[in-house]
């Protein structure tokens, strides 16, 4: 008799893939831009799969912003009301390079790995 | 009242709330994180058309629980730099910082406080021990219910038979060190638990 699937534990897992590529995906959205918490979010949800909280992303650009990754300056907006715009700095540029090569890598031979599993379904 | 009137309220409410939760940041943070959040909530309800009150409502509700947003930012401004940042100095600063914020801060803030002052004692003893070896040491004196007992530095002739003589040298660094690195240990995995919680309520 096969034990019955365990969703929670998969759920568990999904999120903890997610948080931990968001803060990649975060800087690759400023890599070549300014973008505000909102454009950034947007930019998130349209270029990838990841749906972020939004109350996720603020506290999350605050700690790149403290690791030296993002700096951020207060410009007045045509909307009439000021917005904090974020940018990469020379170390995030850095730190995200690096991170890209990692995931690329990582993927590339997870995706060798995951062959039979995501072409032939149910063996 | 007026639509504009309910919708300023709303958003006023609602970084009252926020800005409850980050009790241990200085003034010019709070500012910015709730100046942020606010122009976040504006846009986001412009977003769906314009500002009323049903918009800023479901931009509000789209940040989650504010208490959690607050305390994920109160944690990652006062135990964020823990990684880069790990002189006892530090750590004891956002311990005091945290003891701002709840219970628990305050506990780790009194732990920390009393294991670095406990810690510095004995390597002070041991440290002074040379220059002042009559009034530095460990003594005790009396017998029954009179006994007692005195560990470190007095200004005074001491009074008693001294147990340790320039052993109290050694053991009292030995211990202080010991003390000393158990709580930086104790701050460090605190710090760390806390930024961890942090994030994990505020998950995707």
């Amino acid at each position: 008799m096969t034990e019955p699937i365990d969703i929670g534990a998969t759920d568990k897992w999904e999120i903890q893939l997610r948080k931990g590529s968001l803060g990649l995906a975060v800087l690759a959205s400023l890599w070549d831009r300014k973008l505000y918490g909102l454009e950034i979010l947007r930019a998130l949800e349209q270029g990838s799969d990841l749906m972020v909280g939004e109350g996720t992303i603020y506290p999350l650009l605050s700690r790149l912003k403290a690791e030296g990754l993002v700096q951020s300056e207060w410009v007045e907006a045509e909307a009439g009301h000021p917005r904090k715009y974020y940018q990469l700095t020379d170390q995030g540029r850095e730190r995200a390079r690096r991170m890209a090569d990692v995931w690329s890598r990582l993927s590339l031979g997870l995706n060798r790995i995951l062959g039979p599993l995501t072409a032939g379904g149910d063996q | 009242m007026s639509d504009a009137d309910e919708v300023l309220r709303a958003i006023d409410q609602a970084l009252a709330t926020v800005k409850r939760g980050l009790n241990g940041l200085s003034a010019a943070e709070t500012n910015d994180i709730i100046e942020e959040l606010r122009s976040h909530i504006v846009d986001r309800a412009r977003e769906a058309g314009e500002l009323t009150p049903q918009t800023v409502s479901q931009a509000i509700d789209g940040l989650g629980d504010l208490r959690d947003l607050a305390g994920a930012y109160a944690a990652e401004r006062i135990a964020g730099p823990v990684e880069r940042r790990r002189s006892p100095l530090w750590m004891l600063g956002a311990a005091a910082r945290l003891a701002t914020l709840s219970v628990g801060g305050f506990v780790l803030f009194l732990v920390s406080f009393t294991g670095y002052g406990t810690g510095i004692s004995f390597v002070l003893t041991a440290l002074l021990k040379p220059f002042f070896p009559d009034r530095t040491g460990l003594w005790v004196s009396g017998s029954g219910s009179t006994f007692s007992m005195h560990l470190g530095f007095d200004t005074r002739p001491v009074v008693g038979h001294e147990l340790l003589g320039w052993w109290v040298i050694p053991i009292c660094l030995a211990v202080g060190a010991a003390i000393l690195w158990l709580t930086w240990r104790l701050d460090l995995a605190a710090l760390r638990s806390v930024r961890k919680r942090a994030a994990v309520r505020t998950a995707i």
